[in-house]
């Protein structure tokens, strides 16, 4: 991390974090963890104990409720472990409560024989259909009865009126065999993994300690599935797969149906995805589910590193490509790349700019039908290459040459989040030698801000770090905005991180000039109206707390597993922050975490593109005039 | 190079000969005066030489943002056929023929927008114009022509006296002229139907540059939710995209300068504030930005501000 500049105005380090940010210490997360596991896990056993007396899960309810006094009695350390097992048991508990818990909303808001009736498999049918998560249910097929159970599981969420005949769907009698099988198995697989997670953290970081290990992404980030699976993406071996497929198969689809507490305003939306190996299809190229389990975890964020990333990977997966007999390889390529695309969407949707790079790709591809394999595979090589070199790489450095023009000395810019552009533009502008400003603006849970703070504090350029809270008091001083985009669509609305629709808002109210860099193969046919048709949720533990979004480690701040409920709980029961600790538990409390929203193109002032300074209402034009010639 | 040939000289004594010419027009016919004049031998040489001239022309005025647009305008033309070129000298001989043909289309330009935009005046209405705009006379005169009964207020654009000039024109054709003060825009508003405005250079988002006093005319009619029209050649849009007054070319840095307050009026009493405005301490132009502007008349049709991105990106692209 960079050392406190002379030229930044606000300290753009932890302490800013922590100031701004309610709640501790990093290190309170890590230290206090056990604590909360113990203060939480009552909560829930005790609930469940409370329906759950004749559990046919003995085991775990047991586990459960003897784990946190366990860890109470031995203190911190050697809570370390129990604490994520007592967090896995829970977990195992859920099945058997789930159903007892169902059962007991539901005889006591007196909505009676009418679920009885129902069997598993149309209530499913029922529900998805209502909330309109098909897409979900279609994709992890294994996981469709699950998820259906998962909603009904939140009994406070679903447990409400109308939907409880719902509920009724995931009762276990009527269940398939296939599920009661899983469940013995998953039991079992849990087991072991626990065994596995206890040889690992014996044997590789006993001594580190518990800063350490999180940095590493080890297991005591306290999530049973989760451990293993950063452990597959660090060690892509055999033995990380097994892991996987071990805590796929079982944890993986639990949490799921946990974070999927979804709103009803949002229910069309996809629910917050996981990076999921085991879902997918066996033969797919190694470098595509890589970049998918790096988009998945958020190491790969961002619309151009996504594209980039995406194109890079098909760009191996082609070359490693080996025609089957009996056809050729550009009439099989695209049946080949199919299933890795839908691999990609199932890690995170799809962002616009990936979605244009593979309509090039297979229009390219459907030209040329008639080459011969190793001329069709040199063409589709270059034409990725071309397509990272002339729509993106090229393209950043026009955009930043013509935004140079519109930066003066004197000025006060300000930005929001962070845009690889907008980042290259005030860098270049820095070294040009213009005199200007940055007012860097950030917001939970991503602070991706920071990143962009760090770079322009490393080059020297003065600025000023707020968070988005504060727009209205910085604004008065600022001349030029300028933002990112993560697309352009087709009636000029601006599709962008979650909060520039404010930034952007109070700047015309105070007329001052909100200037969008943006590719033009971010352009999007798409029309939208307002940010709910078409978003992304995240994942909403992040907003329960942010200890883990320590400055340094990127990894840790976005990974899912770290910022997962657990360690989110630890941190700010320690700190005393408990709001939204047992959120999940809570009847009435949803959270949501939307990533992107949309800013109307009244708002915007100008649009820099590689092919000139543009109002955003002309985006059609562009798309209409200036594509085709492109695709030539 | 063609050292002998003086473009600047050349433009200057066409403005002069002619004060129908509008400077983008002319500044395209001393470009095609240049080529005509030009000995290069060499493609690159020739168009080093444009570049130049152009250049040149630029900076030869203060106000330059019509004169540039005339100068991309063309310069756009030279080098998007420059790609297929045969054979030099009948390329060169092309290039004179169509910047003569151009030259002689532009007139036909404002026939065409005063034709379109006839319609747009009402029998009884009462207009208001700013300072002297050549395709604005030409509407209204069209429309008078045309038996439609309307009244005009029009500033007197205290830096130029471009009003005086237009109520001349205007009361020539017979139209009931009245000119008003550049600071009475607010107090007549009221009894406006349209306001209308020529334009110096319509930019790439469908804004508009014009004589300094638009923009606030517009600010004012958008006040009093009058329409507010610009009317404006073709040739005059212009590849630039101000983000605001001081993002203009025009703009530097002895703009509005606070130095210049220092000199006593009384002693250059014979100098007004007009005088001394047009010594460079004020600026000569304003830019409107497009959600002031209700509709653009030009020869392309009658345009939305974005329509106008639209015409400069299937142009320039």
């Amino acid at each position: 991390m960079d050392p406190k500049k002379k030229t930044v105005g606000f300290v753009p380090d932890h302490d800013a974090d922590t100031t701004t940010s309610p709640g501790g210490s990093n290190n309170a997360s890590t230290v206090n963890s056990p604590v909360s596991a113990f203060s939480n896990t009552p909560d829930l056993s005790s609930t469940t104990n409370n329906s759950t007396t004749s559990t046919p899960n003995p085991a775990g309810s047991a586990t459960a409720s003897s784990q946190p006094r366990s860890i109470n009695a031995s203190g911190a350390r050697s809570s370390y472990e129990p604490m994520k097992s007592s967090y896995e048991e829970q977990w195992g508990l859920t099945p058997p409560t789930r159903s007892h818990k169902t059962a007991s909303p539901r005889d006591g808001s007196g909505f009676p024989a009418k679920e009885q009736g129902g069997s598993n498999k149309k209530e499913n049918k029922v529900k998805t259909s209502g909330l309109g998560i098909q897409a979900n249910a279609g994709s992890a097929s294994t996981d469709g009865p699950q998820s259906s159970n998962s909603t009904s599981s939140a009994p406070p969420s679903a447990g409400g009126p109308p939907s409880s005949g719902n509920k009724g769907g995931s009762q276990k009698p009527s269940a398939p065999s296939q599920k009661s099988m899983t469940k013995a198995e998953r039991r079992e697989l849990q087991e072991k993994q626990k065994a596995e997670k206890a040889a690992r953290v014996s044997a590789g970081l006993p001594a580190s300690g518990k800063k350490a290990a999180q940095v590493l992404n080890q297991p005591n980030s306290g999530f049973s599935p989760n451990p293993s699976k950063s452990l597959a993406t660090s060690f892509p071996g055999a033995e990380a797969e097994k892991a996987i497929a071990a805590a796929e198969s079982t944890g993986q689809a639990r949490r799921r149906e946990k974070l999927t507490k979804e709103i009803g305003l949002f229910a069309h939306l996809d629910p917050p995805k996981f990076a999921n190996t085991a879902l997918a299809p066996k033969d797919l190229h190694p470098a595509v589910v890589h970049a998918g389990l790096q988009m998945a975890q958020f190491k790969i964020c961002g619309a151009n590193a996504r594209c980039v990333a995406t194109l890079n990977a098909f760009r191996k997966a082609i070359q490693d490509y080996q025609t089957p007999p009996n056809t050729t390889l550009s009439r099989h390529i695209q049946t080949y790349l199919n299933p890795h695309i839908s691999y990609l969407v199932t890690c995170r949707p799809m962002a616009v700019s990936m979605g244009n790079a593979i309509r090039y790709l297979k229009y390219e591809i459907g030209k040329n039908l008639e080459l011969p394999d190793e001329d069709a595979r040199a063409l589709f090589l270059e034409k990725i290459d071309n397509f990272i070199r002339d729509r993106i790489t090229m393209a950043d450095q026009v955009i930043t040459s013509l935004g140079l023009q519109k930066i003066q000395d004197g000025d006060v810019i300000l930005t929001y989040a962070r845009s690889s552009v907008v980042q290259g533009l005030l860098l270049a502008a820095h070294a040009k030698g213009i005199k200007f400003k940055v007012i860097v603006v950030d917001s939970r849970p991503r602070f991706e801000g920071k990143q962009l703070l760090r770079a322009l504090a490393a080059a020297g350029v003065p600025c000023t770090y707020v968070l988005l809270t504060a727009i209205g008091h910085v604004m008065r001083e600022v001349n030029k905005v300028i933002l990112g985009a993560h697309s352009l669509l087709s009636n000029g609305a601006l599709y962008s991180r979650a909060g520039t629709a404010v930034v952007a808002m109070s700047a015309h109210e105070r007329k001052i000039p909100v200037i969008v860099c943006c590719e033009t193969y971010k352009f999007s046919e798409r029309v939208q109206l307002d940010s709910f048709v078409q978003n992304e949720i995240g994942n909403p533990d992040e907003l329960v707390n942010d200890q883990n979004n320590n400055f340094g480690h990127s990894s840790t701040r976005c990974h899912p597993s770290v910022r997962g409920a657990n360690g989110g709980d630890a941190a700010s029961a320690a700190a005393g922050a408990g709001v939204l600790t047992g959120w999940r538990e809570s009847r009435d409390l949803k959270l949501l975490n939307l990533l992107y929203d949309l800013t109307p193109s009244e708002f915007v002032t100008v649009v820099i593109t590689e092919v000139g300074l543009i109002p955003c209402t002309s985006v059609p034009v562009i798309l209409r005039e200036f594509l085709p010639m492109m695709q030539q | 190079m063609s050292k002998d040939f003086d473009v600047v000289a050349n433009y200057k004594s066409l403005l002069l000969n002619s004060p129908e010419l509008s400077m983008p027009v002319a500044a395209i016919q001393s470009l095609v005066e240049l080529i005509k004049h030009s000995n290069a031998t060499t493609m690159s040489e020739f168009m080093l030489s444009i570049n130049v001239a152009s250049q040149l022309l630029k900076s030869s005025v203060r106000n330059s943002i019509s004169l540039s647009a005339g100068c991309d305008l063309f310069l756009r033309f030279v080098t998007r056929n420059s790609q297929d070129v045969a054979e030099f000298e009948a390329w060169k001989a092309t290039l004179i023929v169509r910047g003569q043909s151009f030259v002689e289309k532009a007139d036909a330009c404002r026939y065409k927008i005063a034709e379109l935009g006839v319609p747009f005046i009402k029998d009884g209405s009462t207009i208001l114009i700013h300072a002297h705009s050549r395709v604005v006379s030409l509407l209204l005169q069209k429309a008078a022509e045309n038996h439609k009964r309307f009244k005009v207020f029009v500033t007197e654009s205290s830096q130029t006296h471009g009003g005086i000039r237009s109520a001349k024109v205007l009361r020539a054709a017979g139209i009931p002229t009245t000119i008003i003060l550049d600071a009475a825009v607010g107090y007549v508003i009221d009894k406006v139907d349209m306001v209308l405005v020529g334009a110096e250079g319509v930019v790439e988002n469908g804004g508009l540059i014009n004589q300094i006093g638009s923009y606030q005319m517009a600010i004012v009619a958008k006040a009093a939710n009058k329409p507010f029209y610009a009317v404006a050649e073709s040739y005059k849009f212009v590849r630039l995209f101000p983000l605001n007054q001081y993002d203009l070319p025009t703009y530097n840095a002895d703009t509005l300068s606070f130095q210049e307050l220092n000199v006593d009026y009384d002693s250059k009493s014979n100098e007004t504030g007009a005088d001394q405005a047009s010594q460079g301490s004020n600026p000569l132009v304003d830019y409107t930005p497009p959600n002031y502007i209700t509709l653009l008349f030009t020869d392309l049709g009658v345009l939305t501000p974005s329509g106008v991105s639209d015409e400069l990106i299937k142009l320039y692209l």
